[in-house]
């Protein structure tokens, strides 16, 4: 039985894998790409831990996948996070069907002000 | 939590994760908590004795379900024959005050379902929100606010 579900875990886990890799390619650009990239990976490495896990019975394996999983949560984001920001700041644009970009206007406002110095009196 | 219990704390997980409890790691346990407390405590140290056991599990009921439904999305968008996305950047202004509940939500936001946070304004008070499904903005909002900030804000803030 504990088998059974092991093997269900550790299919579904790949599959989302899978999907996240597809995801990779499909995706326009690198902000819908992280989207994949982050949701599908966790949920499939958690899916793939659990699955070890169930696998070994032990009580070792067993914290530490479930201890993986919560750093893998914890970290995915952070990674995610940066990628993206990195990549609004220094390259690539987004992709033509993106409708709304509040970030850019934000950035926007931010240049103006370092631009206008007299604004923090050190002129 | 005092600095002292964070360090057993920090030590005993290290003791999990390498899976042998003997004095020796201990003693490597602590010293890594020394480095990570060192290293992070001018941006998260709180002092605060414990978290609101309660809402912090009704917090993790919330983001599993919104973590199993944005895979599901994510399923359907990818496997999609034609690509139907409409993506585009929202501001996302957050009622979360400490550093941590800024960084929970941010963190949680790009788990959850069609969204992925970009950056945090240098105010803390507006999060950035790439989002997949711009047509909709309000209910993208709604959906943070429903089902993320309320849970945080009740085991952290």
């Amino acid at each position: 039985m504990s088998d059974a579900l092991a093997a269900v875990l550790l299919l579904g886990g790949s599959f989302f894998m899978l999907v996240a890799s597809v995801g990779l390619i499909r995706l326009p650009d690198v902000y819908c790409r992280m989207h994949a990239a982050t949701k599908a990976t966790t949920f499939g490495m958690g899916g793939i831990l659990l699955g070890a896990s169930l696998i070994f019975q032990s009580t070792t394996v067993t914290t530490q996948a479930l201890l993986a999983i919560f750093f893998l949560f914890l970290t995915a984001p952070v990674a995610a996070h940066l990628i993206s920001r990195a990549a609004y700041k220094r390259g690539p644009d987004l992709c033509a069907d993106t409708a709304h970009d509040e970030y850019g206007k934000y950035l926007e406002g931010q240049k103006e002000e370092e631009e206008s110095p007299d604004q923090y009196g050190d002129a | 939590m005092p600095l002292a219990t964070l360090a057993f704390t920090i030590a005993t997980i290290w003791i999990f994760l390498h899976g042998s409890a003997t004095p020796g790691h201990f003693f490597v346990g602590l010293v890594l908590a020394l480095f990570i407390i060192r290293f992070l405590k001018k941006s998260y140290y709180q002092d605060r004795t414990f978290f609101r056991i309660g809402s912090y599990f009704r917090f993790m009921r919330s983001f599993i379900w919104e973590l199993f439904i944005a895979n599901i999305q994510v399923l359907k968008i990818v496997l999609a024959p034609r690509l139907s996305i409409r993506p585009g950047i929202i501001p996302y202004k957050t009622v979360c005050k400490t550093p941590l509940g800024v960084t929970m939500l941010a963190n949680s936001i790009t788990l959850t379902p069609g969204t992925l946070s970009i950056d945090v304004s240098d105010d803390d008070e507006t999060i950035f929100v790439h989002t997949l499904d711009i047509d909709h903005p309000d209910e993208v909002a709604e959906g943070i606010r429903v089902g993320l900030e309320e849970p945080i804000v009740g085991a952290v803030e």
